[in-house]
């Protein structure tokens, strides 16, 4: 065929084509006349225009063909089933929509009919389809859509009839009504519902996203295509086909569970899962992962091995569509006046329970997720009635290292440091090279290193500047790719950017990098050589950090015993494995053990001129921490001073460590009652962090904690509650209003404030602080054992002494049993002795009280005065049981105590000389009561 | 220099006119491809893709500099990939055919480690040697189905790559795509010759 002829017969196929069907072969007739051959291209060319050919089947493999290669749509009037169709109202590659109505005229109903482009052509396929249709029919809820019929057509295509909705998809239904986020969460419950009811009838829908939620206009929800999603599977339909790969290519892939993409069976949680995606959305207005421009392997590795974004971090993005022909922008401002709000209002917002919410969700593993759509829906519901939701971040071991490290463990970790921490990281990851040829593969890390900042430079991205994470994602992926053959710099690099990643608090990135890296050295070098030391170190390290402590302590070992083998050149690595090991012991409450190895790491540092002082100076910092908890406070201050002196003398003298030292250094001090110098260190820190934090930061707003505290102990309140509101207001801007430090200053400033007798503010802050240190920290930490008793203190002053009794034997059976300070316990235990004492349970009291003053007895200076207060209590509780000489004994001796040093007008002192008064009067002695209420200052005459 | 950088350099040039760009970049498109259609190939299970989209938009984001090239230049890639992409299955189905020939046909099983199902092989040969016969009376509606078919390219791509309107991009489509099925040899259920 000659190119003449090729374009005579297209332009004749153009045009007939054009025509309707009944005018083409006369338009033919009059255009080709006798010339037969012509006339036959053309009428080839116009068959082959209506049916699926063998080119349309391949075309069909490429989606974006397959989208627009919808299937020409049937003329109205057309009769399927019981029904004729009305117009068509949509298409996509799976088929089309047509409104239709009942050929009989028996209803009015209008329906919408779903005609599907695949063929069932098998029996069996045909079989199941039907069985399933069936299921689906029995589907009777008001905000699902109803299945109202389905079939097969005579040429083997599969239609279903669904009541016709007329709405608009719920994402757009809010932002066209500016949805504020309280009426956007009521109607996603609204849709979990629906959701739960399917279930219950186990109906899957499997592909819920904005277009099958649908609003009407009298702002009803309802559910399009429930279940329709898996009579479109071809292989749940074709048994000949093994149930493996769904995968994405059926589906809209942002919001493709994990499990759809990795073909794993789909169950309920996967509509969970799609539930949190449709929440992100409905919240955020963007999509939880971003995969355009992704291929398809890149976005199944996307959503199947990274956690999305939190909600109120994603509100930030200012995503442009891909599309290049509608350049629209979701931008943060668009996002909060959609919803009625101001960026930084949404944020507020988000973060927090609904960050949690979405995210628990969207968990990867099934079973992680919500058991239910119902869960889900109700912990919105209890978010929006302000109880505590049931959502926690992604795991509670991430939120009690975060506990742990601030309490009593240190490696710093701040978002600042994340230079230093490369820095390290690579000091550290380079520091184990020995030979010639791997002092080449230091150099090697270093030019990947600045390759991948070279290429995080925005002059060389895609637009935006990259943040550090995605620099060191790219970096992750290219170490992975690019450096299997040399798997000796390979393991390096990943246990570099293991490093920046645990710098970065991305725990579980880091742990993937770092046990890859364990396993390429343990195949290539075996298992004794001392990278592998090294990398079960790291792991260990970062498993601790996460509270996953099975099998760290055999891993360490393991470590330590290769380490010591390995010789001299060895040793700071051996030091740093024992002190990972101390670390571990500490993070297990084992104290006694953790000094042991902590002692020998520090022996190790201390007789290695230049060794790591970062390092040597963690390890005094840790063992400072111990010997605070365990109350030798002198201990403490000697290696709180060394570690300062050291990263003075070794840091930047603006460096974050050391302001971590000052304020440990600051608490000890306070308790030694040194308050004037704690409060001088604990300025200094603030200053240096102000100064190194400008938008503030976790360990900034734990110095703030401690000052406040140190104010509050001077008695200069106002001060001290601005403190503590400031402290308040600080985490809660960086991790929400449920942030576990945040039940830290609750828990504080409740403390103060029942001190001034404060009690009905104090009881809420308590109620909320103590259930999340009961998640955080389980019930049996003595932490949580101390926020109970406070919260007992605070009710008994509101009278409610029947919980206040409960929470205090609870709080005191934890701390007595704890391996800690027993000091703690003290407090509660005189407390509790008070309150036994008010309902005359004076046996149990006073033995309560002797076991306390057991614990004061040794003497230390700072327990005397509260020496002398337990035993005035227990002078009350003799009084009451008539045992008036022992009593007297003890309140004489605690009067004439307090008296010579504080004078007699001092409070204490009156306090005391009350109930010396109230002995002798139930005693009898007339002569002392009168001798001695005339010591008593202001008294009221008796007159 | 990178071979990012050279690829971004050399697109630029070819949409500044330098015509020889062309073949520069050809065979360094065609080896990225062909090394991820490899990689790919090898990892996939028969899948319902040709897996065309996801390599060139690989390719795409390995080879070239986004942020540096215009929207222009960015057709002209996919227009050489998915003529490379051509190159690239077609080699491949043709030498499956041959396996497939040598051992006979019921030795044959589907491949895992192939993400084109043995139905379309023969297709793909057939559409290969239709585009053929295309390409010599029209060469313009060859490149159309290329780059739709082997590129996945959008309308407007096309458009763009071949300095032509999108309503002439959607003509030559419709038109290529029936005759190119009457070509293949009609209804995918017929199971016929091709004609």
């Amino acid at each position: 065929m000659n190119p003449e002829r090729l374009q005579q017969v297209q332009d004749l196929f153009v045009a007939a084509s054009e025509l309707p069907v009944a005018d083409r072969s006369r338009f033919l007739d009059e255009q080709c006349g006798s010339d037969h051959e012509l006339r036959r291209d053309v009428e080839g060319l116009l068959e082959s225009l209506d049916e699926t050919g063998r080119f349309d089947r391949l075309a069909l493999q490429v989606p974006k063909l397959a989208e627009e290669q919808a299937v020409a749509p049937l003329p109205p009037g057309t009769r399927i089933g019981a029904y004729r169709l009305v117009d068509e109202i949509g298409h996509g590659g799976m088929g089309s929509v047509y409104l239709a109505e009942r050929a009989d005229g028996q209803f009015e109903q209008r329906a919408a009919l779903k005609l599907l482009r695949r063929d069932l052509d098998t029996e069996d396929a045909r079989r199941r389809f039907l069985a399933e249709r069936q299921i689906l029919a029995r589907v009777s809820h008001p905000n699902i859509a109803r299945l109202l019929d389905g079939g097969v057509t005579p040429d083997a295509r599969p239609y279903f009839v669904m009541e016709h909705v007329e709405g608009v998809a719920i994402d757009v239904y809010c932002d066209e009504h500016l949805l504020a986020i309280s009426e956007r969460l009521r109607l996603f419950r609204t849709v979990c519902s629906a959701v739960h009811y399917a279930h219950r009838h186990l109906i899957v829908h499997r592909d819920l996203k904005p277009s099958n939620v649908l609003v009407t206009a009298d702002g009803t929800v309802k559910l399009v295509d429930f279940g329709i999603a898996k009579l479109l599977d071809a292989e749940s339909l074709d048994s000949s086909v093994p149930q493996t790969q769904t995968g994405l290519r059926m589906m809209t892939p942002e919001y493709a569970s994990p499990e759809q993409v990795r073909g794993d069976p789909v169950t309920t949680a996967s509509d969970v899962y799609q539930l949190g995606v449709l929440l992100f959305e409905l919240l955020t207005g963007h999509r939880p992962y971003r995969l355009r421009r992704r291929s398809l392997l890149e976005m199944e590795r996307v959503i199947t091995e990274t956690d999305p974004e939190r909600p109120s971090t994603a509100i930030d993005r200012a995503d442009a569509d891909e599309s290049i022909d509608a350049p629209l922008r979701v931008t943060p401002e668009l996002v909060s006046r959609a919803r009625g709000t101001t960026i930084e209002k949404l944020r507020r917002r988000l973060s927090g329970d609904l960050d949690n919410i979405v995210l628990m969700a969207m968990r990867r593993e099934p079973e992680r997720r919500y058991e239910s759509a119902q869960q889900l829906a109700e912990d919105v519901r209890r978010h929006q009635e302000a109880v505590p939701v049931i959502a926690r971040p992604d795991t509670v071991g991430y939120l009690a290292s975060r506990f742990i490290r601030r309490h009593k463990l240190g490696v710093a970790t701040t978002a600042a440091g994340v230079l230093t921490a490369i820095g390290f990281a690579v000091v550290m990851g380079v520091q184990a090279e020995r030979t010639a040829r791997e002092r080449d593969r230091a150099e090697q890390v270093t030019a990947f290193l600045v390759d991948l900042f070279e290429s995080a430079d925005p002059g060389n991205t895609l637009g935006d500047t990259l943040t550090v994470r995605e620099v060191v994602d790219r970096g992750a992926e290219r170490v992975r790719l690019e450096l299997g053959d040399q798997p000796g710099l390979q393991a390096t690099m990943m246990s570099v950017l293991g490093g920046v990643y645990r710098g970065l608090g991305l725990a579980s990135r880091a742990e993937t990098l770092k046990v890859a890296a364990l396993d390429i050295r343990e195949r290539t070098l075996g298992p004794s050589h001392p990278e592998v030391a090294l990398s079960l170190t790291d792991l260990a390290l970062l498993r601790t950090d996460r509270t996953e402590f099975e099998g760290i302590e055999t891993d360490l070992r393991r470590a330590i015993g290769i380490l010591r083998k390995a010789g001299r050149e060895y040793r700071n690595e051996l030091g740093r494995s024992l002190y990972a090991l101390g670390y571990l012991l500490q993070a297990t409450g084992k104290h006694d053990s953790a000094v042991v190895a902590l002692a020998e790491a520090l022996e190790i540092y201390r007789r290695e001129p230049g060794a790591a002082h970062s390092y040597m100076a963690t390890v005094l910092m840790n063992l400072g921490w111990i010997q605070e908890n365990q109350g030798d406070l002198d201990s403490a201050e000697t290696y709180f001073r060394e570690a300062l002196a050291i990263r003075r003398e070794h840091l930047a003298p603006e460096h974050p460590w050391i302001a971590g030292s000052l304020t440990s250094l600051a608490t000890v001090m306070r308790r030694k009652g040194e308050v004037a110098e704690a409060e001088a260190l604990v300025r200094e820190a603030v200053t240096l962090q102000q100064r190194l934090f400008p938008t503030g930061h976790r360990d900034l707003a734990g110095s703030i904690l401690t000052l406040a505290n140190i104010t509050a102990d001077q008695g200069r309140h106002r001060e001290s509650d601005s403190l503590f509101q400031a402290a308040l207001l600080s985490y809660a801007d960086l991790y929400g209003d449920d942030a576990p430090d945040l039940a830290r200053v609750r828990n504080d400033l409740a403390g103060r404030l029942s001190d001034r007798g404060e009690f009905a503010r104090a009881e809420p802050l308590l109620r909320k602080a103590l259930p999340v240190y009961r998640t955080v920290l389980g019930d049996e930490h003595p932490f949580t054992a101390m926020v109970t008793g406070n919260l007992a203190r605070a009710l008994y002053g509101l009278s409610q002494e029947e919980e206040a009794e409960r929470l205090w034997r609870e709080a005191i059976r934890v701390l007595r049993g704890a391996n800690i300070d027993q000091m703690m316990a003290v407090p509660y235990m005189e407390d509790l002795g008070s309150l036994l004492m008010d309902r005359a349970h004076y046996e149990e009291a006073e033995h309560l009280l002797r076991d306390a003053l057991d614990i004061l007895r040794p003497g230390l200076p700072d327990t005397r005065w509260r020496t002398i207060e337990l035993q005035r209590t227990l002078g009350v509780c003799l009084t009451k049981q008539r045992r008036f000489e022992e009593s007297e004994t003890l309140l004489l001796e605690g009067y004439t105590a307090l008296r010579s040093e504080w004078g007699i007008e001092h409070e204490w002192t009156q306090a005391t000389l009350q109930r010396l008064i109230d002995l002798y009067e139930d005693w009898g002695r007339v002569d002392e009561v009168a001798q001695y209420r005339s010591l008593i200052r202001d008294r009221p005459s008796p007159e | 220099m990178s071979p990012r950088h050279d690829v971004t350099e050399k697109l630029v040039a070819l949409a500044g006119g330098r015509a020889e760009a062309w073949d520069e970049l050809m065979p360094v498109v065609y080896d990225e491809l062909k090394q991820l259609a490899h990689r790919h190939m090898a990892r996939e299970r028969p899948g319902h893709t040709l897996g065309t989209t996801a390599l060139v938009h690989e390719a795409y984001l390995k080879l070239v500099d986004g942020a540096r090239v215009e929207w222009r230049d960015r057709a002209h890639f996919f227009a050489l990939a998915s003529r490379a992409m051509r190159h690239i299955l077609i080699d491949y189905a043709r030498t499956r055919n041959r396996e497939k020939r040598g051992g006979g046909l019921a030795a044959v099983p589907l491949d895992d480690a192939s993400s084109i199902a043995v139905d379309d092989i023969e297709d793909l040969i057939a559409l290969d040697d239709a585009l053929r016969k295309l390409e010599a009376v029209n060469e313009r509606q060859c490149r159309v189905v290329e780059y739709r078919f082997f590129g996945a390219m959008s309308v407007k791509e096309t458009a763009e790559a071949l300095g032509i309107s999108e309503a002439s991009v959607k003509r030559d489509w419709s038109i290529t795509r029936a005759w190119l099925n009457q070509e293949l040899g009609g209804s995918a259920l017929d199971t016929g010759m091709p004609s």
